[in-house]
């Protein structure tokens, strides 16, 4: 008869690419880049929010971006038509990029003379925010028809991101959003989160959103 | 599917693990899975079969310890399972004083607990 033995491990399945993002934020701050993560879920205006704020950057900041998707390459077709610098990664069906998988796509898209790489994560509200990327910064987009409740409902999200963007305000008086109620939910889950409301489509709060980008920026290139 | 990540490191592990302690078969593993997690039991028992094919865990009974919400009341101190405390629209309820500001005690974690190995005879 073959014996059991018990081994104790007690190790987080988190612990390896916890400590791999660590490496890639040193590497990183090494070669003067920011890395801000960009998560939300599907259809909050991720794409759009980062054409508008290309163009806001330009002439300030070296911008290039890492698409995330689980398999397509429509949003990096989006961005090299606009004329930003742009690479796809497929997760190969997995819902979230882990620190490996964002190294690898930093790699192939070259990041020597970038300021800031923006990764626009799988649109998803729960995974994502479990994996640390190794981005310097988080951020999360919640849009006006998704509700003021979302940080209720989804509160590691609101956790792990230093600011909440609220995408269009330009439709907010169609819905019954509360802009009060959405700033406490989200502070009762983070009180440190930064909150600026933006349209993505009219360029409202777009240069306010630029310059949180910029002075966080010159904060790590420093 | 969000559990299949979570196999598959826990698969990565596990192969280290196997590695380390120079076995070659591992019967089970036990995995604490706090209820805070975004992760299902249920849906990550239904990908196990899947992700641990061919792999050091392939025919490895998988033992789920699920670790209740605890969380600290910032204002009495007092030691509560979140997910039962809430009000209706989802702000948390401090059973004894109603305050919403908590700091979490346990039931983040998704943690490989231990692996049963198989010791083949005459290989000691």
């Amino acid at each position: 008869m073959d014996n059991v033995r018990i081994i104790k491990v007690k190790k987080s399945i988190f612990e390896d690419n916890d400590k791999d993002a660590e490496r890639l934020r040193q590497q990183l701050k090494k070669e003067k880049t920011i890395l801000l993560n960009l998560m939300s879920s599907p259809g909050s205006g991720k794409t759009s929010t980062l054409l508008a704020l290309a163009k806001e950057l330009q002439g300030k900041l070296k911008i290039a971006v890492l698409e995330a998707d689980i398999d397509s390459a429509v949003d990096t077709e989006t961005m090299l038509k606009a004329g930003i610098k742009a690479i796809q990664i497929h997760t190969g069906g997995m819902c979230h990029l882990d620190a490996d998988m964002t190294r690898q796509g930093l790699i192939e898209l070259g990041t020597e003379d970038m300021d800031l790489v923006i990764l626009e994560n799988v649109g998803n509200l729960v995974c994502p925010a479990e994996f640390d990327t190794g981005a310097v910064r988080n951020m999360t987009i919640l849009s006006v028809p998704e509700g003021h409740d979302k940080p209720l409902k989804y509160p590691l999200m609101y956790e792990v991101c230093d600011i909440l963007i609220v995408n269009k305000i330009d439709v907010m008086e169609y819905f019954d959003f509360d802009k009060e109620k959405v700033i406490e939910y989200a502070k009762l889950r983070n009180p440190e989160i930064d909150i600026i409301f933006i349209s993505a489509k009219t360029g409202e709060g777009i240069p306010e959103l630029a310059n949180w980008i910029v002075k966080n920026t010159k904060e790590w290139i420093a | 599917m969000h559990e299949m990540g979570m196999v598959l490191n826990i698969v990565r592990e596990a192969e280290k693990q196997a590695q380390m302690y120079h076995v070659n078969k591992i019967a089970s593993l036990t995995l604490e899975v706090g209820e805070l997690t975004g992760a299902e039991p249920r849906y990550i028992r239904n990908c196990w079969p899947a992700a641990t094919e061919n792999t050091i865990l392939d025919g490895a009974e998988l033992i789920i310890k699920e670790v209740e919400g605890l969380v600290t009341c910032n204002d009495c101190k007092f030691v509560y399972r979140v997910l039962e405390h809430m009000t209706s629209d989802l702000r948390p309820d401090c059973p004894k004083c109603h305050s919403e500001k908590w700091t979490l005690k346990q039931g983040r974690q998704l943690m490989i607990d231990e692996i049963g190995v198989i010791d083949e005879q005459g290989d000691q």
